[in-house]
């Protein structure tokens, strides 16, 4: 378990800039999230931490070491990949074995076994030591790629994208596993993904990418409800954030759920009203969806979506003006030119 | 034929089919087995005919009026050098083969992996070398084997045989190569192996299919190759199987036909039996389940 700090990384194939300067800090036992669409550089980055790539400018620390120059083997990480990379020719047994093997650091055999068994006996899969991994379903090869990745007991774990080959239901059970899991060892995670649920739910921290950059860096909550700029304020959140031109230079944001008719506002808060002609209503069960138009500063419609969970149970009709409004404090505004966002003052 | 002409029911319909179909596939096979043997069937009849039996007019080859006879092969131990040729042959495949994994496993490794597109083109460079007829280049090659002076030495074989083998098992293993995923080396990258080491215990197994096709080829190749071995190696107890065995028991237009074929017999049964019992192998998909199922 150790920090790991990266200083200004830079990564480029060619002319593209896949990783362009990018500082961060993870703490000691952290399980740090790096979010973003696909082809913004974040399994970049993770296998610039893993050394698979060297990074052109910038360095790495594990823990008190350097280790931009080392080659993986001598980084003290462990990393479990996307298709999991289990040898097809050895039993999982084999597989789990392979890198206390590899490193040379249990040559007694009796005890190398033990270390097998501990790990499968972790991730719950002692029962399948003698399979082969052309005989495990997608959830128990992710299990094996896990206990592979911990036998070593790495000071760093590198997770990419581990969950999106699973199927929908076993994603979330994969999810509270590996959260649970991570929290028992201690061990300081980074893990990849373009999934913002997975991110929102196992992440200590978020770091949200785009283009190589990080857009912005904090706890779950703290990204959803400051977004830096309109990027993370859009790509967060399921549908993004609302945005709005006020003037030529400054967008105001609200988060669907914010948008809600009147009579549902906490009363006596302090609220931005908008006349809303729905156009369109798609239930979800949990929630309604709610989509329509509303005029711009120069009268241009922009596409307005509403979230109500569905304890509000107010009758919307399609087609009607109807009063709706957000409360003051859930208003974001943003920098029209930068997308950064700005304070409501400054408007 | 009778079940031909009554109108099956449709339960029948189905049933019959099958059973048609399952007796064409098995006559199929059974012909096209016989073809593929009947040649080594002829080598094994005739090589235990007397001259008698073998040259009588009209007569085919499976007719035996005298009794079978180990003359023959009695003459191709004793009377030749066939022994030899075995030992010159298989040792020639053998340094052979080696020096062509030796030469071709890294240079398909790094053709596959490491030169990006450019590495394909090389590739298909190689290969096109190796389309390069032997009967062109053996005079240039003659030259060259005598100022080195290895005439008559099996080592010339040794040395010139690669110039075939290798560029086409550097570009079949390319094939192999490419097909097994770069994570699974990353993954032994991560896992504590150098480049090296995880090649050779991640990269290399999994290419095991591609390894021994090479060695069959190869093998066969030594075995069968002629105008070199002719031209470089002119003493009989330096000659191998494909120059030694025609020189001794051809001469002239007298042809000595059942130590002949008794010879090719010997040399094809064991290669054919390796090459069956690998031939599985040739063919396995190592890769299942390495990756996304």
């Amino acid at each position: 378990m150790s920090e790991v700090r990266l200083q200004g990384i830079v990564k480029r194939f060619g002319e593209v800039q896949a990783v362009a300067g990018v500082d961060l800090h993870i703490d000691s036992g952290e399980f740090l999230v790096v979010l973003g669409p696909s082809g913004c550089g974040k399994t970049t980055l993770m296998r610039t931490i893993a050394g698979l790539e060297k990074p052109e400018e910038g360095r790495i620390h594990i823990g008190a070491r350097d280790v931009t120059l080392l080659p993986p083997r001598k980084r003290g990480i462990a990393m479990v990949f996307q298709s999991y990379a289990l040898y097809p020719h050895m039993s999982v047994a084999g597989n789990i074995g392979f890198p206390l093997k590899a490193q040379g650091r249990c040559p007694n055999r009796s005890e190398r076994e033990q270390r097998v068994h501990q790990a499968a006996q972790m991730v719950s899969i002692e029962h399948l030591l003698d399979r082969r991994p052309r005989q495990l379903s997608g959830g128990e090869r992710q299990r094996v790629a896990i206990a592979r990745a911990i036998v070593s007991e790495p000071e760093v774990l590198l997770l990419d994208e581990p969950l999106s080959n699973l199927d929908a239901k076993l994603r979330a059970y994969a999810r509270d596993e590996l959260k649970s899991f991570q929290r028992q060892l201690g061990i300081t995670t980074v893990f990849v993904t373009h999934d913002q649920i997975e991110a929102m739910g196992l992440g200590d921290r978020i770091v949200v990418m785009r283009d190589g950059l990080v857009q912005q860096v904090g706890p779950p909550q703290a990204i959803y409800d400051r977004p830096q700029n309109t990027f993370v304020a859009t790509f967060l959140g399921s549908p993004g954030m609302n945005l709005q031109h006020v003037s030529e230079r400054v967008l105001r944001g609200f988060r669907p759920e914010h948008l809600l008719p009147v009579a549902e506002l906490p009363p006596g808060a302090e609220h931005e009203p908008f006349v809303w002609r729905v156009t369109r209503v798609e239930n979800l069960g949990s929630d309604r969806l709610l989509y329509g138009h509303v005029p711009d500063f120069r009268g241009d419609m922009q596409l307005t979506v509403a979230r109500l969970p569905s304890n509000v149970t107010t009758e919307i009709p399609i087609d009607t003006d109807c009063d709706f409004g957000v409360a003051r404090q859930h208003l974001h505004f943003f920098d029209n030119e930068s997308g950064e966002r700005v304070a409501e003052a400054a408007v | 034929m009778a079940t031909l002409t009554t109108t099956p029911t449709p339960a029948q319909g189905p049933r019959l089919i099958r059973v048609l179909r399952g007796t064409l596939y098995t006559t199929l096979v059974l012909f096209f087995c016989l073809l593929a043997s009947s040649p080594f069937l002829v080598m094994g009849v005739v090589t235990f005919q007397t001259d008698q039996d073998l040259y009588k007019r009209g007569a085919s080859p499976f007719d035996y009026e005298d009794m079978p006879t180990l003359e023959h092969l009695d003459n191709l131990f004793n009377d030749t050098r066939y022994l030899s040729f075995v030992r010159n042959s298989t040792l020639t495949g053998i340094a052979v083969v080696v020096v062509t994994l030796v030469l071709s496993l890294p240079a398909a490794w790094a053709l596959a992996r490491l030169t990006g597109r450019w590495g394909e083109h090389a590739g298909i460079l190689m290969f096109i070398v190796y389309l390069v007829p032997p009967t062109l280049l053996f005079i240039p090659l003659f030259r060259i084997i005598v100022q080195l002076g290895l005439r008559d030495s099996l080592l010339s074989l040794i040395l010139v045989y690669p110039s075939i083998s290798v560029p086409f098992s550097t570009w079949l293993l390319m094939g192999f190569f490419k097909s097994i995923p770069p994570e699974l080396e990353e993954a032994a990258l991560v896992d504590g192996f150098n480049r090296y080491e995880a090649f050779w215990r991640v990269v290399l197994p999994l290419a095991r299919p591609g390894v021994i096709s090479v060695v069959v080829f190869t093998f066969t190749l030594t075995l069968h190759e002629f105008i070199y071995s002719l031209v470089f190696i002119s003493s009989s107890e330096a000659r191998t199987l494909s120059t030694g065995v025609p020189t001794e028991l051809i001469r002239g237009d007298v042809f000595f036909w059942q130590p002949l074929l008794a010879s090719a017999l010997l040399v094809a049964i064991p290669v054919g039996l390796v090459y069956n019992l690998f031939l599985d192998r040739l063919v396995q998909g190592f890769t299942l389940g390495a990756v996304k199922g």
